[in-house]
């Protein structure tokens, strides 16, 4: 559904990504981890156009997204969740939903209501500004958010950053969810227990390059990833 | 009606007004990052516009029509030709703001003779000063207030806007035309300038090219220190300032309304830099 | 064409000055529109003091002086302000002094006051215009000016280099009170009158396009925009009616053209302070170090302890690593230590020194340097002028040590993510530290460059240096450091030698990633 071809982005003279391909299939679940920095943000920025390609491509469903803005890329059915959540502070929870169905010209309404069946959380909390709420809250509403937009593919930047065990826990129940009902889903992630738990595959990103990839089991077994990125235990 | 009364029926009108400019002003800023230097003068072409259109149709309510459709394309007009081009310009913004501000002053001295001032026909204000006519003006002020606000609150494109003003990444990330929202943005604005323009014609009683100047100053002010980006603060500080500035030239004198005005200013500036209502767009921890 | 250059001149002269008292300033960043003000003060006391007989020079010293004081007491009211709201702030302090001087009798008015002796001749003018171009350029090029612009680039990172950052912002503030003070008397001394009228809003904005247009980030900026606008609106009086139009005009299509201004003097800044200062070429000199204790720190925000009484130590000469999770209050301490932000109870002693409650920029007098997570670089200067700002005469020997030679003539933010890195560390090592903070050094690594950190910091150890350090990268922590501290939620929950704190299982429990049926917050 979604190829990266040997993608490069570099701003200010610093390289962000060397090259870097990877392959999401319709349905599945694949997830990106490594370090800070390693470039995993910019990795999903560049399939949303919110930063240009130095060189490669970006192919969805077949073809090249090439240039096209990002609003544009919505329409076409990719959501982001970003990292940090994408606050939009002074808007209520419920506005927060609607502007996520801003692309919809239809059923908003009745697509606003699946949510709220799907987020129950969020419903008591419909008319509260999104700054008063509780990370988890946040994080619940930003996907909640971008489901709005009915996306076929929905990319995750770090979304258990600075969860509770327990937030985090719900963060993971509702992606397994929408694996289920058949959303293909990019997870970006620090949290490799989040990643291994969901995803059908991975890849490891290490400055800027794939440095490993394959199945989570395999990766587990593999010194190299448990010396790098599970602290060497 | 006692001179209390009518004071306070001013501070009103006077703050209704500047409400309005202070509006336009911190929603343009909220939403494209500008602070626009020249909001004033776009208000006096408002004024001017209402001023010609009353000459031949002699109705305040048409003149407040065509004032805000010609100011809002001048805002398009303004977006396209200079800010457009000027994203992270820093101070530079502010300078080009000035510039046009002079820009628009010297080319109204062009064209009306010099700027010799003008006032609206008997015909249309009436006795300008009857508390009929005041209740009026404040009637069309919170009018206008109140068809943005519905606007901005309840419409598809409204929420658009609130969410650019809160984030333009996020905002593209759900799928709005993040550019067309800014330049939208330029002609909302202006259009609130320019029919609180043909208001401010008639409360002052006449219209020079001038008198953008003499309250663009405030109407920066009063945003400050309502919090920048607050559509309540900016609307509170509009009338505590026309209060204080009514009741200090009816009891003080008028030489020292300024003093006032800016004493305050500096003040509150000191004492709540973040303004009197900011708005929180920080997340929380 | 009908020119008057004899005042064309004298005018460009004073626009010269005033665009330079909004320069200085905003050399900082903070746009202070306090000097049409203080211009007016010394007008109106100068041409006060002359007419009622005070001998010419001591009435100009007056004015000046007290313009001076002046900007002294609205640079210091304002001293927290920042962005527009200093701008404005400051202008209304201007207004309130035009509106004083037009409605107070003794100084005539609105109608001002006539009769002050004409003394602004031309020589007068040049030679006080190019005197203050001459030592304001001094600055520009000296050790001075790179602070400056250090803090024009980032306050914080500044005052964590030892920069004073409120007492160079206030000096910079009482300079421009006093040259608009100097502007003052010329422009009375020229129309031998004074008129509120002249120190309104409208000429403060002629004063700020001067500043702007001309380039904000050189004294040869506020040169050319004062030529602009004392110069050329004589120079085009023969349109007459349309002058101030096509000159404002003007002003646009230079600002859409040029956005950084009409000149920059970098390059050749650039090039004369390398050379010069090279030269000097001082050595790097590591410091021994002292040990730094932490007793009972307790900071919280809005109900939450993000520190509950922490209490620890780094002994002098050892590499301490503080580990823990996302929200473990680690870089909350470093913060505290480094003076970012004070604690509500506690105590830090370097030494036998008590620096709680410090200033940053004391705190780096003192001998405790930070680094930053997130990389508070000068981005806009030179690999070399990042340490310039700490200490100018220190030669190349740093920037070798740190391998940072070949690309000393760099942008800061344009180079790679690991070269940004070592640069933070050698511009904290040029403030001479006796205990080096380094807030997670190897982040966005890879593993060869990290390694090359490790090697650094074992260096510096042995050659002494305290060091206290932030990671989430456990490989390394394990690498380099003597002993491990770990916080969970604001407090201190183990203590030992990095094996130890490995094998400890509220540590597993609380951090390390791999506990079974347990989705782990991961650090960021």
């Amino acid at each position: 559904m979604l190829t990266l071809q040997n993608v490069v982005v570099r701003y200010g003279g610093i390289e962000a990504l060397h090259g870097v391909s990877i392959e999401v299939p319709q349905s599945r679940a694949v997830a990106v981890i490594g370090a800070n920095g390693a470039g995993k943000t910019t990795l999903a920025k560049s399939v949303m156009g919110l930063v240009r390609l130095t060189s490669g491509r970006v192919i969805f469903q077949g073809s090249d997204l090439g240039r096209l803005q990002t609003e544009a890329r919505v329409r076409l059915g990719i959501g982001l969740v970003p990292e940090g959540r994408g606050l939009l502070p002074t808007l209520t929870v419920e506005e927060n939903l609607l502007v996520g169905g801003h692309t919809q010209k239809t059923e908003i309404r009745s697509q606003l209501a699946h949510i709220y069946e799907e987020f129950p959380m969020l419903l008591p909390l419909r008319r509260r500004a999104a700054r008063l709420l509780s990370g988890g809250e946040l994080q619940m509403l930003a996907i909640g958010r971008a489901l709005m937009a009915r996306p076929r593919l929905l990319i995750l930047d770090e979304p258990s950053m600075g969860l509770s065990p327990k937030a985090a826990g719900n963060v993971l129940e509702a992606l397994q969810h929408l694996k289920h009902a058949g959303t293909t889903i990019l997870l970006v992630e620090q949290n490799t227990n989040l990643a291994f738990e969901i995803a059908d595959y991975v890849y490891v990103l290490e400055t800027g390059n794939n440095v490993a990839e394959g199945t989570g089991e395999a990766l587990t077994d593999s010194e190299f990833v448990r010396e790098s990125y599970l602290g060497g235990v | 009606m006692s001179l209390f009364t009518t004071q306070i029926v001013n501070s009103l009108v006077l703050g209704g007004v500047y409400a309005l400019l202070s509006i336009s002003l911190t929603f343009l800023y909220s939403v494209s990052g500008v602070l626009q230097l020249a909001q004033a003068d776009v208000m006096v072409v408002g004024a001017y516009c209402g001023y010609l259109t009353t000459l031949l149709v002699p109705n305040l309510v048409v003149g407040v029509l065509v004032g805000t459709l010609v100011t809002g394309l001048l805002g398009l007009a303004i977006y396209e030709g200079i800010f457009r081009w000027m994203r992270n310009s820093g101070h530079l913004i502010l300078v080009a703001g000035l510039a046009l501000s002079s820009l628009i002053e010297e080319s109204l001295k062009v064209i009306f003779l010099s700027g010799h001032p003008v006032a609206y026909g008997q015909r249309v204000v009436g006795n300008g000063s009857s508390l009929g006519f005041q209740l009026l003006l404040l009637g069309l002020a919170v009018a206008i207030g109140a068809a943005f606000q519905i606007f901005l609150m309840r419409s598809r494109w409204g929420r658009a806007l609130r969410a650019t003003a809160d984030d333009h990444e996020t905002a593209r990330l759900l799928g709005i035309p993040v550019n067309l929202m800014v330049r939208l943005s330029f002609v909302i604005s202006s259009a609130l300038a320019g029919g609180a323009g043909v208001l401010l014609a008639v409360i002052f009683q006449y219209i020079t090219p001038f008198i953008g100047g003499q309250i663009e100053f405030t109407a920066v002010a009063v945003i400050l220190f309502g919090g920048l980006g607050s559509i309540p603060g900016a609307i509170i500080g509009s009338f505590i300032l026309a209060t204080s500035q009514v009741f200090a030239t009816t009891y003080l004198s008028s030489s020292y309304q300024d003093a006032i005005t800016f004493g305050l200013i500096v003040l509150i500036l000191v004492f709540r830099p973040k303004g009197l209502f900011s708005v929180s767009r920080e997340v929380r921890a | 064409m009908n020119i008057d250059f004899n005042s064309a001149l004298i005018i460009t002269g004073i626009d010269v000055l005033m665009a330079i008292s909004i320069y200085l300033p905003m050399s900082t960043g903070v746009l202070f529109l306090l000097p049409i003000g203080t211009m007016a003060t010394s007008a109106y006391t100068f041409a006060y003091l002359t007419i009622h007989g005070t001998p010419t020079v001591v009435a100009a010293l007056a004015g000046i002086l007290l313009a001076g004081l002046v900007a002294l007491f609205g640079g210091a009211l304002t001293a927290k302000l920042r962005g527009l709201v200093i701008a404005i702030a400051s202008l209304g302090m201007a207004e309130i002094i035009q509106v004083f001087v037009q409605n107070f009798a003794p100084l005539g008015a609105t109608q001002g006051l006539i009769g002050v002796p004409l003394v602004t001749t031309i020589p007068v003018t040049l030679a006080i215009t190019v005197a203050v171009i001459a030592l304001v350029v001094l600055v520009e090029f000296s050790p001075l000016g790179e602070r400056i612009r250090a803090v024009e680039q980032d306050e914080l990172a500044a005052g964590c280099v030892g920069v004073n950052v409120p007492r160079l912002t206030l000096t910079l503030q009482v300079t421009s009170g006093l040259i608009s003070g100097l502007a003052g008397v010329l422009s009375a001394g020229y129309l031998t009158y004074v008129g509120p009228t002249e120190f309104g809003i409208q000429q403060m904005n002629q004063f700020l396009m001067a500043a702007v247009l001309g380039g904000s980030t050189t004294t040869a900026g506020s040169v050319v925009g004062g030529v602009l606008t004392g110069f050329v609106p004589q120079l085009v009086q023969f349109l007459a009616t349309y002058q101030l139009l096509v000159y404002s005009a003007l002003v646009i299509v230079i600002v859409l053209v040029r956005r950084q201004g009409l000149v920059t003097t970098v390059r050749l800044r650039r090039a004369i302070t390398r050379r010069t200062w090279a030269r000097k070429g001082k050595g790097v000199q590591i410091q021994q170090g002292l040990a730094l204790e932490i007793k009972g720190i307790r900071k919280r925000y809005g109900g939450i302890h993000v520190l509950n009484n922490v209490t620890l130590s780094a002994h002098a000469q050892e590499v301490l690593a503080i580990i823990g999770a996302n929200g473990a209050g680690k870089t909350t301490l470093l913060n505290v230590i480094s003076g970012v932000i004070r604690p509500d109870s506690g105590e830090v002693r370097l030494g036998d020194d008590a620096i709680t409650g410090l200033a940053s920029h004391q705190i780096v007098k003192k001998g405790v340097v930070r680094t930053f997570q997130n990389l508070r670089l000068f981005g806009g200067m030179t690999v070399h002028e990042n340490v310039a700002v700490v200490d100018a005469e220190l030669g190349d020997s740093l920037l070798e040590m740190l391998r940072l030679r070949e690309v000393a003539d760099r942008d800061a933010k344009s180079l790679p993510y690991g070269y940004q890195r070592r640069l933070e560390i050698a511009r904290a090592l040029a403030a001479k530290p006796k205990v080096l903070l380094l807030d997670e050094p190897t982040s966005g690594m890879t593993h060869g460059e990290a390694g090359e950190v490790a090697a650094l910091i074992k260096d510096l150890r042995a050659q002494g240096l305290t060091i206290v350090l932030i990671d989430h990268n456990l490989r390394f922590v394990m690498q380099v450091a003597d002993r491990v501290v770990v916080l969970d939620r604001g407090a201190v929950i183990a203590e030992g030698d990095p094996y130890s704190v490995q094998q400890d299982p509220a540590v597993m429990d609380a951090y390390l990633i791999h506990t079974p049926k347990r989705t782990a917050v991961s650090e960021t």
